[in-house]
């Protein structure tokens, strides 16, 4: 990152403005010899300043390799991705589907997952469609939606389980919610993902 | 008990000092300081180079040809989409080439030194076996480009498999089914493969010379510790990699990369002539005869000799003007490469007759048999002392006057090179920040020179002075 180049840039000024601050320092004290082969400052400065020609080196050249390997991640701007349709989905089922870029937003093959929920838990949600990333916020497999122990989202890695209705962690070791999927519903019930929500405000 | 009895810990064995107390008393002989006793050392460089820049090229290199030719597509995707991907393959193409060159003349300088002689027989022949090698390596790393010079290349290449005794088998264990996929797919697993082997082959080549010590002077003379090893050499070492590097990183942003015609089956293309080290291969392939005696086994057969130098030019005096048949021999054989070389680039796409090389290579052969012949004598075997009389060098570094005038003001010289580092680092940064890709690396490639001149100039200051001063007069 820049602010890292910068810093180190800075680091090796300023060791080269100690530098030459003692070097001139000390080249006028009454008594020294400067610039004899003994003289002790002389060798440190000569020490030294091989150190700082190698940390101006190694700052100049990490800007150009932080920009050559984040140059093929740039952000990509998403077209709606056909799910399903809403007539066969059956309340109660999940579908799972890939989004073409990640919640950063930078191109992956994402796994998600899109839940029809019953009518009584549409009706505590207040909606009836809702879409997850199906990547377990824990260390990354990819969740389930069960349909027979009282509808949860699961991760069968380490027993993970999420809640259908907001994506939160209910139990196991995952602490933080899934990422949600921005859905739209077509008048012929065709179902679109068009994003991720609350993009740009989340950085993971 | 007592730590003595134990020797140095773990810990110690990892500190410098302890590297100096070991080493420290190895000396660099006089006439191992020679800046041509580097080239070896210079081209192992450039093979680390190569496997540093190619792990990263093939992080984005797809070798799939899949009817679009892919693999070319990937190679304008690097040279174009990714950030100074130019400028890694800039480095690797030119590393390679420098790398061809610097053996070549390693080996022209060991060969005419004399320096194959038991106990470096054996030494010799790892040598000439990796030259072959690293060469086998850059055809596999210029074919991979998939452009019109590389896919003409896996073409000859696919038939030179094929003439070979068992070619059906052997083709098929080399190329697969034949098609442009298959050769893709394998040549970038060959080029990982003949990449590390050809490390190993090199270390192997260290491991010798280490053991055996520098030959000694060519004239048989005394061989005079010269320079410290620790830390004198290897420092001078140390600022040669980094002006290397710089020099690289520079050549590659003033020559880029080349890149031929994307090649597509059926479409047409222009002639194709390989890089300069395969274009006389490339005219014995053109002869008309069976392109496998033409372009393997007649090279071969001349490196043969060469090889087993070591047991036919085995006593006598060590001096070139004393070794009449290795000399003639390296005479005719490089006078030979260099005809088909040049025949080679000035009939691209053309035949070149077998009725017209064999003349032109026999008084190719004569002439430069003759002077090689005139300057050597024949082999006289001498007892005792071989020459009478031998001037007694000093031993003073060649460099010597250099080092004067970095005494006079090492730490000014230091300082203007900082200052100009500073400058080129906010430059480069700059102009990073602007997408002046061209700008930065070379901002880049001077930074790093400078490293190496301030490397260079503190180090002769603070250690080599010190030992020309307690060097008895």
């Amino acid at each position: 990152m820049a602010d890292l180049s910068a810093l180190l840039l800075l680091g090796a000024l300023s060791l080269l403005g100690v530098i030459l601050y003692l070097a001139i320092h000390y080249s006028v004290r009454p008594g020294a010899k400067p610039g004899g082969i003994d003289d002790p400052l002389r060798r440190a400065f000569l020490r030294y300043s091989v150190l700082a020609s190698l940390v101006l080196v190694l700052g100049h050249a990490w800007v150009g390799v932080e920009e050559m390997f984040r140059s093929l991640t740039r952000q990509i701007k998403l077209e709606p991705v056909y799910v399903a349709n809403l007539r066969e989905l059956e309340p109660g089922s999940a579908v799972s589907f890939m989004m073409p870029v990640d919640p950063d937003m930078l191109p992956a093959d994402h796994p998600c997952i899109l839940i029809r929920l019953t009518p009584e838990e549409a009706q505590r949600a207040g909606r009836e469609l809702v879409a997850y990333s199906a990547r377990c916020t824990h260390l990354g497999c990819i969740v389930e939606y069960l349909e027979t122990d009282g509808r949860e989202i699961y991760c069968p890695c380490h027993a993970g389980i999420f809640d259908p209705l907001t994506g939160n962690p209910i139990s196991g070791p995952p602490k933080r919610p899934l990422p949600e999927v921005q859905l739209r519903v077509e008048e012929d019930g065709s179902i679109y993902a068009v994003g991720w929500v609350g993009q740009g405000e989340q950085g993971e | 008990m007592s730590r003595a009895s134990e020797g140095p810990s773990l810990r110690e064995r990892w500190t410098l000092k302890w590297w100096a107390r070991v080493h420290g008393g190895c000396k660099i002989p006089l006439h191992a300081l020679s800046p041509l006793n580097g080239l070896g050392g210079l081209a192992f460089l450039m093979l680390l180079i190569e496997a540093v820049t190619g792990i990263i090229l093939g992080m984005y290199y797809e070798p799939r040809f899949n009817e679009a030719n892919l693999a070319y597509e990937s190679v304008v995707a690097i040279t174009e989409n990714l950030k100074y991907g130019w400028l890694l393959r800039g480095i690797h193409y030119h590393a390679a080439n420098l790398m061809i060159v610097l053996s070549l003349l390693h080996f022209l300088k060991t060969y005419i030194a004399g320096n194959y002689r038991e106990p470096k027989g054996l030494c010799h022949v790892v040598g000439i076996l990796t030259g072959l090698l690293a060469i086998l390596a850059s055809i596999t790393g210029y074919s991979m480009r998939a452009d019109h010079i590389g896919a003409e290349a896996i073409l000859i290449g696919q038939t030179l498999v094929k003439y070979m005794p068992m070619g059906g088998l052997l083709f098929r264990m080399v190329y697969g089914v034949g098609t442009m996929d298959d050769a893709l797919i394998r040549y970038n697993a060959y080029h990982y493969a003949l990449g590390a082997l050809l490390i190993g082959l090199v270390l192997l080549h260290v491991w010798f010379s280490h053991r055996h010590h520098a030959a000694p002077p060519m004239d048989d003379g005394p061989s005079i510790p010269a320079m410290p090893v620790f830390p004198n050499f290897l420092l001078s070492v140390l600022s040669g990699v980094f002006m290397v590097l710089g020099g690289l990183v520079l050549l590659s942003v003033a020559f880029p990369p080349h890149l031929g015609v994307k090649y597509v089956p059926g479409e047409p293309v222009p002639p194709g002539v390989p890089e300069w080290y395969m274009v006389g291969d490339y005219t014995l392939i053109k002869s008309g005869i069976n392109p496998v005696i033409a372009g393997m086994v007649v090279p071969l057969l001349a490196v043969t000799p060469i090889a087993l130098m070591p047991w036919i030019d085995s006593s006598g005096p060590r001096h070139p003007r004393h070794r009449r048949f290795a000399m003639t021999y390296l005479s005719v054989f490089m006078a030979e490469f260099t005809l088909m070389t040049v025949w080679g680039y000035l009939t691209p796409g053309q035949q070149v007759l077998l009725s017209q090389q064999l003349p032109a290579a026999l008084a190719v052969a004569v002439l430069a048999a003759i002077p090689a012949h005139c300057a050597t004598r024949p082999r006289v075997v001498k007892f005792g002392a071989p020459e009478a009389k031998r001037v007694e060098k000093k031993p003073i570094l060649p460099w010597r006057n250099i080092a004067s005038w970095v005494m006079a003001m090492p730490v000014g010289v230091v300082t203007a090179l900082l200052g100009c580092q500073v400058a080129l680092a906010l430059l480069g940064w700059y102009w990073n920040h602007l997408g002046l890709q061209r700008l930065y690396a070379m901002s880049l490639g001077a930074s790093l020179f400078a490293l190496g001149v301030v490397l260079l100039v503190a180090k002769s200051a603070l250690f080599d002075l010190d030992m020309l001063r307690r060097r008895p007069t």
